[in-house]
């Protein structure tokens, strides 16, 4: 175990340093300057742009920056924003916990909804409540997270007023997005548990127990589930890492604090710094989030665990 | 485009050039509503009072900061040495005399004896030199402010509170400069004692609410200077502010931050959706103020190193647009339509360039058809097999519609023959086409107090280059027009200056090398909270606000 945990560790340096290359390459690929992003049109003297791109080392070549910046990295100093002037890794530590929050809750909600919806699905299947499942999760998967953001906003904050409409921080201010962002996530995993439940229903071994005489809930709830949850363990996982990216919307309409309202924010002002560090948080929890996925597989699936011990 | 107070989230609040008096532009009935209620119940004082505002700010140090955002802000923590009345005067604040030497070099302040910073270090002629060098000090990285100051050189202290500045060059817009947030008077002590990176976060000032906390992406919040007795002479009353505490919040989208102010979970909103203002008149429970912009109209910038360089095409252009339609469809009546290259509110702005052209696409053809430009078959005209092409480039997010404007404008220019290629482009690759100069129309608006700002638009030295921003995308460079913008600059208020200034707005309206379309107006709604007012850049005063408790 030890070993496989090292291994996928060992596999996910070149993956980052990967991620790194490319977003460097690609924003210094983009159009536009950084000094003219931080002026925003104010009108400066060449002395004062001079000054603030030697401030930020700007003034250096792309060679010297990249080096500059892996080497930052490496001893995990993200840099200073250029727009905040705020250390990159000072503002992420301030905003992250809000977006885990976030697309942890959202995570669980679809989990619970997806797996909840998809096994009646697939028990019913066929039945009225199989297609009313379907139809619901397909909207679900189709509607915009911003647009459901504004209809809940709407009914539950300004309607009924149960839950603030906008902030972070206490448990009421993190449910209308975590559902927001969670139910949004819902539709696939509920199509892929359905899909599963399906598959392991065919299983001769469930007819097998069946024919034991072990009643129906038992056969789906101990048997059928456990092995129908892999993919769905897969799916969560992989969301999970979507959950982070999809933060960046739903903070936006409910003005939630986050790392993606602080990417987009950096995005728009060319804010190098900050957009690195922020994709490289991103892409070491997805990175992390899938390590995780892999060796959750070997604890949920006794196969699984007899190959990785070979 | 690129480069406004408000455009931009980072953008550049007043640009360069100085401030100057505006006037309260009511919308409906709105404002109206408001005097009356001011007048009919007398101030409560206490009470928090929460205002959203649409996006993210940078920070709240007035020497660095170039956001309009943050200047609505930096309004109620800063005093300024002076401030602009009603009629575009200036008038004594924290400085209660001043003097400028007869070569323009030299500025004599005396201050009042009184003020004290929030941290108790006292304002004299000492914390006025320390904040003139701070700005000038490459180490804070001053963005905005120093260009407020322009030529400075030097500050002394001549008595405890007589401080004199030099400057290195006559800089006519400095002292009405004074009045902006944006050089607003930071504590000595505690400037000096924070990393600037720190003090950005967490500044210090003299103005009637002090700093508390501020919570990145989310609020910043503020609470009553309870030993305030220097209010300027146009506040409604003296002594410490009406609110006990005083929140700005972001809250980004119009619709919910519309909703929060309807439900009072927000007293007031900035930036009220063109669409809802109707609706929120019709409330009576709310209040809309609008406030026009002083400075430069939303214009669209026709480059005249191209196709426009023919002053036929460009009037063309200008009369093939449909501005009164356009304006109206879009803004429903939220915004006016402009027609020079000065806003109303602005000084020097010269009401005869009103209605001096019109709308009338017969008269683009045959202005075009006297210019060489034939109609071809597909319906594009052509002069010596080059084809009526233009570019036109707007940035993007849909800043106060004028993508919809541009797409509005494509259909009214192809009706009388061009072909027009529409580009949205996000500030950084916007930045670079006009710096490479590869658009042939571009929009711009520009916050300023000054009609120095006609300088900046119009002087061959601010035509856009490759690594510098320009304001002057018209590309103009014309010998008569320069000596004007010169004389602009460097001449003292006055008629003699109003003359030259009008004659500068004569000019770009008859070579039609920009075509004023809508002021840009800042809208502004309350529910329950009453006694707002502006300065001179048009940034909310909270000073004299109090809760109606409605």
């Amino acid at each position: 175990m030890v070993h496989v945990v090292l291994t996928r560790l060992l596999a996910a340096v070149p993956t980052l340093l990967g991620v790194m290359v490319i977003l460097f390459i690609t924003l210094r690929l983009l159009p536009g300057d950084p000094t003219a992003a931080m002026l925003g049109g104010a009108e400066a003297t060449p002395e004062t742009i001079a000054a603030l791109e030697a401030q930020f080392g700007l003034d250096r070549p792309v060679g010297e920056q990249f080096l500059m910046f892996m080497g930052d990295v490496l001893t995990l100093d993200l840099g200073t924003s250029y727009a905040t002037r705020q250390p990159v890794g000072v503002m992420i530590s301030q905003q992250i916990g809000h977006t885990l929050q976030l697309a942890g809750a959202a995570a669980v909600i679809s989990a619970v909804a997806g797996i909840v919806l998809g096994s009646l699905a697939a028990i019913r299947r066929d039945g009225w409540l199989d297609a009313g499942i379907r139809v619901l999760s397909l909207v679900n998967t189709a509607m915009p997270s911003f647009w459901l953001g504004l209809l809940l906003i709407m009914a539950f904050a300004f309607g009924l007023g149960w839950f603030p409409a906008t902030g972070t921080g206490s448990l009421a201010h993190l449910i209308l997005p975590a559902v927001t962002l969670g139910l949004s996530a819902a539709g696939t995993v509920t199509r892929i548990v359905r899909n599963s439940v399906l598959e392991v229903l065919g299983e001769n071994y469930v007819t097998a127990l069946h024919a034991k005489g072990l009643r129906a809930r038992t056969v789906v709830a101990v048997h059928v589930l456990r092995n129908a949850v892999i993919p769905t363990v897969t799916v969560v996982g992989i969301q999970l890492g979507a959950l982070v990216a999809g933060s960046v919307i739903v903070e936006t309409v409910f003005t939630r604090q986050g790392i993606g309202q602080t990417l987009v924010q950096a995005i728009n002002g060319q804010d190098y710094p900050v957009i690195q560090g922020v994709v490289l948080v991103i892409a070491v929890i997805y990175v992390a989030i899938n390590i995780v996925v892999d060796i959750s597989y070997s604890a949920i699936d006794p196969r699984v665990r007899a190959t990785v011990a070979r | 485009m690129t480069s406004t107070a408000i455009r931009s989230p980072h953008a550049a609040a007043a640009i360069g050039a100085g401030l100057t008096a505006l006037t309260l532009a009511a919308c409906g009935g709105g404002a109206d509503a408001e005097t009356d209620a001011a007048v009919e119940a007398s101030p409560t004082s206490g009470g928090a009072a929460t205002f959203a505002v649409d996006s993210p700010f940078y920070g709240f140090d007035p020497n660095v900061t170039p956001a309009a955002q943050d200047a609505r802000v930096l309004r109620q923590m800063f005093d300024s040495l002076l401030y602009l009345d009603a009629d575009g005067e200036l008038q004594p604040w924290l400085a209660t005399e001043w003097s400028v030497s007869e070569d323009g070099l030299t500025y004599d302040f005396t201050l009042r004896e009184d003020v004290t910073f929030w941290d108790d270090t006292p304002f004299d002629a000492e914390a006025l030199c320390f904040n003139l060098d701070r700005i000038v000090d490459p180490d804070v990285g001053s963005i905005y402010a120093i260009g407020l100051v322009g030529p400075y050189d030097s500050c002394s202290v001549v008595e405890e509170f007589t401080a004199q500045v030099q400057m290195s060059a006559p800089f006519a817009p400095f002292l009405n400069n004074l009045t902006s947030p944006f050089l607003g008077m930071n504590s000595p002590t505690a400037a000096a004692e924070a990393d600037p990176a720190d003090y950005l976060i967490e500044p210090t000032g003299s103005g009637p609410f002090e700093f508390v906390s501020y919570t990145p992406q989310d609020r910043i919040e503020l609470v009553r200077n309870e030993d305030y007795a220097w209010a300027p002479g146009n506040a409604d009353h003296e002594g410490p502010a009406h609110l006990e505490e005083l929140t700005f919040q972001i809250i980004s989208d119009a619709t919910v931050r519309m909703g929060s102010l309807r439900s009072g979970d927000v007293q007031g909103i900035g930036n009220v959706p063109e669409t809802e203002i109707a609706a929120v008149e019709a409330d009576t429970s709310l209040v809309v103020t609008a406030q026009q912009q002083s400075g430069a109209p939303y214009q669209l910038h026709l480059n005249a190193d191209g196709i426009f360089a023919d002053v036929a095409v460009r009037q063309a252009a200008r009369a093939a647009l449909d501005i009164d339609s356009a304006v109206e469809a879009l803004y429903f009546g939220a915004y006016e339509r402009a027609w020079g290259p000065l806003a109303p509110t602005t000084i020097g702005y010269d009401p005869a360039v009103e209605n001096a052209f019109s709308f009338d696409a017969d008269e683009a053809a045959s202005l075009l058809e006297s210019a060489g430009w034939v109609e071809g078959p597909d319906g594009v005209r052509t002069r010596d097999g080059e084809e009526l092409t233009i570019r036109y480039i707007e940035g993007s997010p849909n800043r106060e519609k004028r993508q919809d404007l541009a797409t509005f404008f494509e259909a009214n220019l192809e009706a009388v023959g061009f072909d027009v290629e529409v580009t949205f482009a996000a500030t950084a690759e916007l930045q670079t086409v006009l710096q490479e100069g590869e658009y042939d129309i571009a929009g711009l608006s520009l916050v300023a107090v000054d009609p120095n700002v006609l300088y900046q638009m119009y002087d061959p030295r601010f035509i856009p280059v490759p690594g510098q921003t320009g304001f002057n995308m018209s590309h103009t460079d014309e010998q008569s027009v320069t000596d004007l913008a010169a004389q602009s600059q460097q001449l003292t208020y006055g008629p003699e200056r109003d003359a030259v200034v009008a004659e500068l707005q004569a000019d770009v309206v008859e070579n039609a090398r920009s075509i004023a379309i809508y002021v840009p107006t800042y809208t502004l709604a309350t529910n329950g909270l009453t006694g707002l007012r502006f300065d001179a850049e048009g940034y909310p005063i909270f000073y004299d606000a109090y809760l109606t408790g409605n």
